[in-house]
């Protein structure tokens, strides 16, 4: 029987000034009947233009070429019109930005039925009483009222099972996910995930999934295409790609992710370099640059995907010498000699937050504005960061952890509450004494581009520093400054060059080097390596891993990705809706979470290993995060939580020990292990 | 931890951590200026504006000081066309035409220069102390900027010219007057421009640094909004070219014996059927002065702001 989809050479390339981008280079694969094929690679490799190319949806500028053909029917060479037909009813699509692909003027279930009805006989009533059932089959509660909301009126899990819905409208052979969970909090990205199961079982098409998160594939897949510079390096059964990889990039790839359950490397093992640019490509492979294994024909001859055990090709000169669990990627660098100088740690806190609440205003009417309410985004959270110390702050997007540590940086002025640094209290000094205070409390911003002025060149930027409290001088400045960049591993030669020319990783290296310059004793991390690739992350945290052993740092991590919080954090504290929930050490919260959102958080990250995604239980919230300005009575948990009574309406549970070793705001808090265990 | 398989060397660790962040980037290393002057010298209509507006400047300054005649000279030769002698010809006085549309020239660019320069330099501030600071501030100078919008121009002169009628005349006070009412639309978009910037990463990293407002003003923001404002200014010179053109040519702006392309032309239109000559050389001049600043002005917002690609 012929596959159900079959893609043959694909090759696209976009004419740009700069030269032709090859953005899809050789791309063959087939898709059997009810099989779910992950496509995984870092931003860049072009796993998105050849989900495109392959439905015909890219811009003028891309020249396609090779054969993509769906039933035995071709389909780059078919009209636009034939095309649209086979988009929807033979391929459905499910891209990443829902809020851009649904109609803001029609309600959702008007945009579900109109799918019905304009490929199918059927009156508009059947079809949107179809449109309801879709609704309900991806989850969607209470579906025939919220089948007449618009689309900014549903939250972006909700707007994702709608266009999933959409897909599933008129059974197609084959769903194409494109990153539909990227820009989704991890308990909204267990929701959505179900959704699409759901789709796969109840039309029993073939699914191609792509995605970055190692974790998504491997809780989803079939098998898996590894993608690297616009081509599969590798492709197999999902556990031959996770346990007998063939390729360096993939086992680099797997080395360099924190696990959440903590099985693997005590440290992380990033893969050096950054992806290439896809311009001016160099003759041979593309890995060369960042690959620990090169031999001679690497460079001259680029490998092409060659069975190296039965269904499982790779693209490597070396694939049959590379067995399986082979170290390739070292440490990076050796752990760095135990600090001896540094001073005896202080018990006492050097970072104390207590009570702190933040509530913005929401005015309307322009020129004399009125008051209409709060969003109460922080409201009373507690917190102690010792010497020496990373204590992580985690939640999902609207938690307040960002405006935790805006305030506590006095970007932002509290509403109430202390904020201590040692024991000054910093929310009542004044613009100058503040000022000689932000010496010692230094932040890393997420977004390494934002974060640096793109005019100034970034040696400058590490000495803004220095000239802004005057520590500047013109002999000792520029050796500081060279000192610097050695210290995050930049290359002081580049301090002459503007943030544009680095790579993310780089810039976040330039982003910390500022933050160091002033010698400060406090680190605020705000989602550090949040932007950063996976491969490029893990560089970052053994960086800030080595800075803290070498300097002294105390760290407040703030992250939504539970894994790189377990890595790097020795304290964690997990925030609901502007209050702490729970707080402890590493493992008293990672293995015995007694919170059920710390549980729910927990339950709902994929792990990179397909054998322990196979026997996970989840836990899947329902509903979604309510609004700050509201917030519900009592407990601000329970209108998601499987065990709410009538006393968490009534009565605010305390963060309090009870009986757990450590402060849970529950009043039914109870010990569970939701991670499995450590397997080997 | 499992052997590494024959024929697999591991790596030197010390040298992975030094691959890694020292990894040359592919760009060769060239400045945001520099990006933006090359992309101007590829806009060919920018470039020949650019070369025009520089001859025509250099043609009025050498004109005036070089020439034979200066443009208050009565010669004995009244209204005659272009001759070798008088190349644009001379008027029904006698006044040589070629050195009076020199110094028109100069005049007219000098007045539309002052003009930007001191609506330029209003509109950025008040931009960008509302942009800056938001709120009340925002709210006030934002307000007063729309009065400032609904003055009506005209107006301001016909009372401003009878009030100085001695002082009016003259260059500098039009320049001064325009260029009090001229910047309006820069205050806007800097205000913009302020308002976005404020909110990216790197100026609350400048907070968190501890920086002065001055500092994160003078040092960070203007810089990067100094695209918006250099082609807004460009577009005032011409902007403010063509009303004090057109107030002279009423007889509001510059007033004898000074002269400028707008009072030339406005005194040539009576004779343009009988002495061409007289119309056509000043209003020629300052048609491609006009076009060509706004040439430079479409050539610099392209090269300034790569998002906004030319579709020409």
């Amino acid at each position: 029987m012929s596959p159900l989809l079959e893609v043959m050479g694909l090759n696209v390339t976009f004419r740009t000034r700069d030269g032709d981008v090859h953005a899809v280079r050789d791309l063959t694969f087939r898709l059997g009947r009810g099989e779910t094929l992950g496509i995984v690679g870092e931003s860049g490799s072009g796993k998105s233009t050849a989900a495109l190319a392959i439905l015909g949806l890219l811009a003028k500028n891309a020249r396609v070429t090779g054969s993509v053909k769906a039933a035995g029917q071709e389909l780059l060479s078919l009209r636009e019109r034939d095309l649209a037909h086979v988009r929807g009813s033979v391929i459905a699509y499910v891209p990443q930005d829902p809020l851009s692909s649904l109609n803001p003027a029609f309600t959702v279930g008007w945009q579900v039925a109109e799918t019905i009805w304009t490929r199918r006989e059927m009156s508009k009533e059947a079809a949107h009483r179809r449109a309801v059932e879709l609704l309900e089959a991806v989850g969607i509660p209470r579906a025939a009222e919220q089948a007449r909301r618009f689309p900014h009126e549903l939250s972006g899990g909700m707007r994702q099972r709608v266009v999933i819905a959409i897909a599933m409208a008129n059974d197609p052979d084959v769903i194409i996910a494109d990153e539909p969970t990227t820009a989704l909090d991890v308990t909204i990205q267990a929701q959505v995930l179900e959704a699409l199961r759901s789709a796969r079982e109840l039309t029993g098409a073939s699914m191609i999934l792509i995605t970055h998160d190692l974790g998504i594939v491997a809780g989803l897949a079939d098998r898996v295409m590894v993608m690297y510079a616009g081509k599969p390096v590798e492709a197999g059964p999902v556990d031959d790609i996770f346990f007998r990889s063939r390729m360096p990039y993939t086992l680099g790839l797997l080395g360099s992710l924190p696990r959440l359950d903590g099985v693997g490397y005590a440290r992380l093992r990033p893969i050096p370099g950054a992806p290439p640019s896809l311009v001016k490509l160099p003759p041979g492979c593309p890995f060369v640059p960042r690959c620990p294994v090169v031999i001679g024909r690497c460079a001259e001859e680029e490998p092409t995907l060659r069975l190296a055990a039965p269904e499982h090709s790779s693209a490597c000169h070396r694939s049959r010498e590379l067995a399986a669990g082979v170290p390739l990627f070292g440490t990076a660098d050796p752990a760095p000699p135990a600090p001896q100088t540094l001073p005896a740690v202080d018990d006492r806190p050097i970072i104390g937050v207590t009570d702190l609440v933040k509530h913005y205003p929401l005015t309307s009417g322009r020129l004399a504005r009125r008051k209409v309410g709060n969003v109460h985004a922080v409201c009373g959270v507690s917190l102690e960061l010792r010497e020496r110390e990373t204590l992580g702050l985690v939640g999902e997007s609207g938690c307040g952890k960002s405006t935790t540590a805006r305030s506590i940086l006095q970007l932002l002025p509290a509403t109430s509450g202390s904020v201590r640094f040692g024991d000054q209290e910093l929310t009542t000094q004044t613009r100058r004494q503040l000022r000689a205070l932000r010496q010692h409390v230094q932040v890393v911003f997420q977004d390494p581009m934002a974060s640096l002025d793109p005019r100034i060149p970034v040696g400058e930027i590490v000495a803004e520093p220095l000239r802004v409290h005057e520590r500047w001088d013109r002999r000792t400045g520029p050796a500081r400054v060279a000192e610097l960049f050695r210290l995050v591993g930049l290359n002081p030669e580049h301090r002459n060059r503007y943030p544009h020319e680095f790579s993310g990783g780089q810039r976040q290296r330039v982003g910390i080097a500022r933050a160091l310059a002033l010698e400060p004793k406090v680190l605020v991390l705000d989602e550090p390596v949040s932007a950063l690739d996976v491969s490029v992350q893990a560089g970052v945290v053994n960086l800030l891993e080595d800075l803290q052993d070498r300097l002294g740092l105390s760290y407040l991590f703030i992250a939504h990705d539970l894994s790189v919080i377990r890595h790097i954090c020795d304290r964690v504290a997990v925030m609901y809706l502007g209050k702490l929930v729970e707080t402890g050490t590493r493992s008293q919260v990672y293995d015995a979470p007694s919170h059920p959102y710390t549980q729910a958080l927990l339950s709902a990250v994929p792990v990179p290993d397909p054998q322990v995604e196979r026997q996970r239980r989840r836990i899947l919230l329902t509903g979604d995060v309510p609004s700050a300005t509201s917030p519900p009575s009592g407990c601000r948990f329970r209108t998601r939580c499987w065990k709410a009574q009538g006393i968490c309406a009534t009565e605010e549970p305390v963060l309090a020990d009870r009986g757990q070793g450590h402060p849970v705001a529950c009043h039914f808090a109870e010990k569970a292990a939701v991670l499995p265990g450590p397997r080997r | 931890m499992p052997e590494p398989a024959p024929g697999i060397t591991p790596p030197t660790p010390a040298l992975t951590l030094v691959t890694d962040a020292i990894q040359d980037p592919a760009v060769e290393s060239r400045s945001q200026f520099r990006l933006a002057l090359e992309r101007f010298a590829h806009h060919r209509l920018a470039l020949a504006g650019l070369v025009v507006f520089l001859l025509l400047v250099l043609l009025s300054t050498l004109g005036s000081v070089f020439w034979q005649y200066s443009y208050s000279t009565i010669t004995s030769d009244f209204a005659t066309g272009p001759s070798p002698q008088h190349p644009f010809g001379t008027d029904l006085i006698g006044h040589d035409l070629f050195a009076q549309v020199m110094e028109a020239e100069a005049t007219s660019v000098k007045t539309a220069a002052l003009v930007a320069l001191i609506a330029t330099t209003i509109g950025t501030v008040i931009g960008a102390i509302a942009g800056y600071y938001g709120k009340l501030a925002d709210a006030l100078l934002m307000r007063f900027t729309d009065l400032i919008l609904a003055v009506p121009l005209l107006a301001v002169l016909l009372v401003l010219a009878n009030k100085l009628s001695k002082q009016a005349g003259s260059w500098f006070w039009i320049a001064l007057i325009l260029g009090l009412l001229l910047w309006t639309n820069l205050a806007r978009q800097v205000r913009g421009a302020f308002l976005s910037l404020r909110e990216r990463e790197f100026v609350e990293a400048e907070h968190a640094i501890g920086a002065s407002d001055l500092r994160i003003v003078f040092r960070h923001m203007i810089p990067n909004a100094i695209g918006s404002i250099v082609v807004t200014a460009t577009l005032t010179v011409a902007l403010a070219l063509l009303i004090e053109a057109v107030l002279s040519f009423l007889g509001l702006g510059i007033q004898p014996p000074e002269v400028s392309l707008g009072s030339l032309v406005s005194s040539g239109q009576d004779a343009a059927t009988s002495l061409p000559w007289l119309f056509f050389f000043p209003s020629g001049f300052l048609v491609v002065t006009i076009l060509s600043i706004n040439f430079i002005g479409d050539g610099l917002r392209d090269a300034l702001d790569p998002t906004q690609r030319a579709t020409r």
